[in-house]
Formats: C-alpha cells, structure tokens, sequence
C-alpha cells in the first residue's frame, strides 16, 4: 500500500470563529467612537444655529436703532433747532422793541423743553450758535447701533467656526463610515488578505480619533463683551472728535481682545485724525495681521503711506486695495498720485486717465 | 452534560442577538427624537426671529410717526405760545398798536388752529404739553394685538430644544456603549460574558432611563 503523503497545517490563533469575534469587537468600538462624533456634531450645529440666529437678530436691531435715531435727530435738529433758531433771529431783529423781542423768546425758550439737543451739555445759547450733534448722535444711537453691528458681526463668526466643527465632524462620520464598510468586507474574505482591509480599517480609525480630538480641542473665537462695549465706546468718542479718549477706549478693548482687528482699524483712524500717521500705520497694519484685510484697511493704508513718504509701499498697498475693489475711486486717486511722487510720471498719468 | 452546556450558549447568544437588536432600535428611536427636537428648536428660533423683525418694523414706525406729529405740534406750540404772549400784551397796548398787536394775536392762533389738525390732540396733557411716551406706549400695545412683538419666550424655547435635543444625541453614546459590552460578551466563552452582558443591559436601562427623563421633563 502507498500511503498518500500527509501535510501538516499549522495551528492558527486566529481562526474564523476568532476573527469574526475580533472584527465584532472593533465594529462596536467604532460605533461608539460614531456616536461621540454624532454627538459633537449635533451639538457643534446647534451651536452654529444658535450664534448665527443671534447674529440676524442682532442685525435687525442696529438696523432698528440706527433708524429710530436718525428719525430722533432729524426733528430734534431739522424741526426744534431749526424753529429755535427761527425764532432765536426773529427776537435779534426786534432790535429796540423789547416787547417783541421779550415776545419771540419766551416762545424760543418754550421750544427748548421740546428736545434734549437744545439743552446742557449739547446746546448753551449764550456760547453757542450751534448744538453738539455729533456727541447727541453718539448718546442717541450711535454706540448702541455701533455695539449691536459688532454683536452682529462677533455672532456671525462663532457661528461659522462652530459650522466648520461640525462639517468636520461629519467628515469623520464618513470616515467611520468608511471603516465599519472595510471591516464588514474583511468578514466575507478568507486569507491573508483580510487583514488588510482590518489594518486599513483601523488605521482610518487611529487618523480619525486625532483629527476627532484636535477638532474638538480647537478653540471658537469669541469677543469678549468688555471689549465690545469699549470699542462702540470708542467710536462714539471719535465721532465727536475727541481722538484722546477714544484712542484710550480703544487700548481697553485691545486689552480685553488682543486681536481685536476693527478696535486696530479705528485706533489708526483716531491716530490719523490726530496727525500721528506712524501710529496710524502700525494700527492699520495690525488690523490687516488680525484679520481684517479688506480694501478700507488697505486703502487708509495706503494713504498713510504716501503722507509718511513710503510712496513705494503706497503703490503696492492701493494696488492690493483695488484688487479687492477696483471701483474705490479714492484708490485710484492715491496710487496715481504715490505713482507720480514715486517718479513713475507715465504710469501714474495712466492712472488718473483710468479714472 | 455538553449538550447541556452547548443549549445553555446558544441560549444566551440568542439573548444577546436579541438585546443588540433591541438597543439599536431604541437608538433609532432616540435619533429620531434628537431630530424631531432640533427642528423645534428652528422652529423656535425662526418664530423668535419674526417677532424681532416685528418689534423693530412697530418701533421704527411708531416712533417715525410721533415725530411727525410731533413736528405738526412745534409748529402749533409756537404759534398758540406767540398768540398767547400777544393777546397779554394787547391788555397794555396802547390805542395805535391795539389793531396790529389784534391782528397778529388772531394770525398766531388761527395757525396755531390748522396745525393742530395735523397731530392727534388727545395726547395733549392739561398744561398742553403733548405726551410722546404714551403715544409711543399706545401704538405699541396696538401693534402687540396683531403681531407677536416679544421674541424672548421664542428664544428660550429654543434654548431648551437645544438643550434636549443634544442630550439625546448624548444618550446614543450611552447606547453604543451597551452594544459593544453585549458584542464582547457575545464573543466571549468565559464566565466574564456574564458581567459585559449585565454591563451592556445597565447601559441599555440608563439610556432608555435617560431618554425617558428628557421626552418628560422638557
């Protein structure tokens, strides 16, 4: 008799029965792991609607109030100050005739209990011939409209980082996806093979959990309210021209927010009402590293540049400005003219002829 | 012995298979729940944001008006203030000035007169000063009997659907949880399958525990 020659096989650790248990196993890890990410998800788009719902609704109210306190300073400036003054004149031209004269300002001084802008600290009629408007428009409406826009605008911007979290953690969703579908499909193979589809599985895991934790440990920009109220503080401050103490609510706000870029950009502005253009300079460019690089910024900028002499960096900071807008008129006037104090006489005439 | 052994496993595999399949019905259950409260929530949210449009449009508006009639009531105060103030001073005019000082003590008052067509009178107060507050305060209770003006409740609704719809969302970890302690005991031959199984059906009961407590409470 020939015996058939016998062929011993191995014995596995892994067999069948043990792989499937295996892959069961880590199927149910990333099912967990899927839950932790729909629950940041979730909870990443509620945020995101929620900071966006205020961001609109911030925006209907300084709309509402910068509205409102127009219609306030129209008839306390366009209808009281204007009959105030009517009358102010027809009592100056009753000359020698007290009793007219007498007459047409008790009726003036009538209408004066008719609007705040015609009494302390806007309007004294013995030293002035005209109201602080400006510093009753910032009282009015102007800060609080002011605070309500960077309300608006701090809103928007948490809502749109916390949008990109949650869009992130929906990638991870599909990766996860993607992970559970390698490892049903390693079930249904014998051989080594199988394992490869398991390690590829478990490597877009291992890749999903860090960019899972470095998500979720990114931080949301948010402005702090303190900084907020100094800055519409500020605004206030240097619409009525007192540049001093504006420049000084402005440093509090860059205390409290560091990266403040609009705090920057209206600092420079206050510096450069001043004449201080080195200042205005670095704030500008401070608020270009902060974020806020659009063509006001770039074209003040500029401007500041060519005062300070730098017509070069003037040139290619208005040509940055109009490649942000190329219908800033204001621009076009500048570069022509840096392009003309820099010696460029043919380019900047090509300018001013573009215009 | 083994056959006895053998019933006894298969047994509790098919418990197990029973218990997962229950889990992930609760879990589509749950995220069903989770959704149908976040669109409450946007529902809340929109409901509050119209009331702010509302409430801005009536503010905006009433206060446009009241100045207008408050522009109609300067020109009235001036010229009923500058009548007055001439009819006092007819009282010592002499007998050549009585006729003119008449005439513009009547002109004052007859302007005065068709101004006041122009603004509402009743919100004139006794001294004849006219009440902007309570004009302002009575167009806006008229407007709150037609439109919805106050958009907080909207928003702290919203808030709490929020707040629910994420601890559902939250209670699906609890649940996956379960599912892979029942997955480990199913594939376990030790007695240790018995405590992930126990482990697995704790979960099971606080998320069914939870989901109940947030339908209830919120």
């Amino acid at each position: 008799m020939i015996s058939e020659p016998t062929t011993e096989t191995k014995p596995t650790f892994f067999t069948d029965a043990r792989f499937e248990r295996m892959v069961a196993i880590l199927i149910a890890v990333v099912a967990v792991l899927a839950a932790l990410a729909g629950y940041l998800q979730a909870g990443a788009s509620a945020r995101s609607a929620q900071a966006n719902r205020d961001a609109q609704r911030f925006a209907i109210q300084a709309m509402g109030r910068n509205t409102s306190g127009q219609a306030q300073l129209g008839y306390d400036l366009y209808d009281a100050f204007h009959a105030w003054s009517q009358l102010n004149t027809l009592a100056q031209s009753a000359g020698e005739d007290s009793t007219t004269r007498h007459r047409y300002e008790a009726v003036r001084d009538r209408i004066t209990g008719l609007s705040p802008l015609l009494a302390p600290p806007y309007f004294d009629p013995t030293g002035q011939t005209w109201p602080d408007v400006s510093g009753y428009e910032a009282d009015v409406y102007l800060v609080e409209a002011t605070a309500l826009t960077e309300r608006f605008t701090a809103s928007a911007q948490v809502g749109n980082a916390w949008s990109n979290k949650a869009n992130s953690y929906v990638a991870h969703l599909t990766l996860l996806a993607v992970t559970l579908f390698l490892y049903g499909l390693s079930t249904t193979i014998s051989g080594r093979v199988r394992w490869l589809f398991v390690i590829a599985g478990m490597a877009i895991t291992g890749v999903t959990l860090l960019w899972l934790l470095l998500v979720v440990i990114w931080p949301v920009p948010v402005l702090a309210d303190e900084a907020l109220v100094a800055y519409a503080r500020g605004v206030g401050l240097a619409y009525r021209g007192k540049f001093d103490e504006a420049t000084a609510a402005f440093d509090q706000a860059l205390v409290a927010a560091p990266d403040y870029a609009n705090a920057f950009y209206e600092r420079g502005n206050a510096h450069f009402d001043r004449g201080d253009y080195q200042a205005a300079a670095a704030d500008y460019e401070a608020a270009q590293a902060a974020g806020r690089d659009d063509a006001n910024v770039a074209g003040n900028l500029g401007w500041t540049y060519y005062l300070l002499g730098r017509f070069d960096d003037a040139i290619e900071m208005d040509r940055h400005a109009l490649e942000m807008d190329a219908d800033l008129v204001g621009a076009h006037f500048n570069l022509g003219l840096a392009l003309l104090a820099a010696g460029q006489i043919e380019a900047g005439q090509a300018e001013y002829a573009n215009v | 012995m083994e056959n006895s052994s053998t019933e006894s496993s298969d047994r509790f595999k098919t418990i197990i298979a029973v218990l997962i399949a229950l889990v992930t019905f609760i879990g589509a259950v749950v995220a069903w729940r989770a959704s149908v409260t976040a669109s409450s929530a946007g529902d809340a949210d929109f409901a509050g944001l119209l009331a702010t449009l509302n409430a801005e449009e009536t503010r905006t508006l009433n206060q446009a008006t009241m100045y207008q009639n408050y522009r109609a009531y300067t020109i009235y105060l001036s010229h009923n203030e500058l009548g007055n103030l001439l009819a006092a001073d007819l009282e010592t005019a002499s007998d050549d000035e009585a006729p003119l000082v008449t005439q513009q003590k009547t002109a004052a008052w007859e302007q005065a007169t068709v101004s006041q067509d122009f603004f509402p009178s009743r919100y004139l107060d006794r001294a004849g000063r006219y009440d902007t507050q309570r004009e302002l305060s009575e167009a806006w209770a008229e407007a709150g009997q037609q439109k919805d003006l106050n958009p907080e409740p909207h928003f702290a609704e919203s808030e709490q659907f929020w707040v629910k719809s994420n601890r559902l969302v939250g209670i699906l970890i609890v649940l996956a949880i379960s599912l892979l302690f029942y997955t480990l005991a199913e594939g376990s031959s030790h007695w240790f399958k018995y405590v992930l199984a126990l482990g697995g059906t704790l979960c099971l009961l606080v998320g069914v525990a939870g989901a109940i407590v947030m339908e209830l409470l919120i």
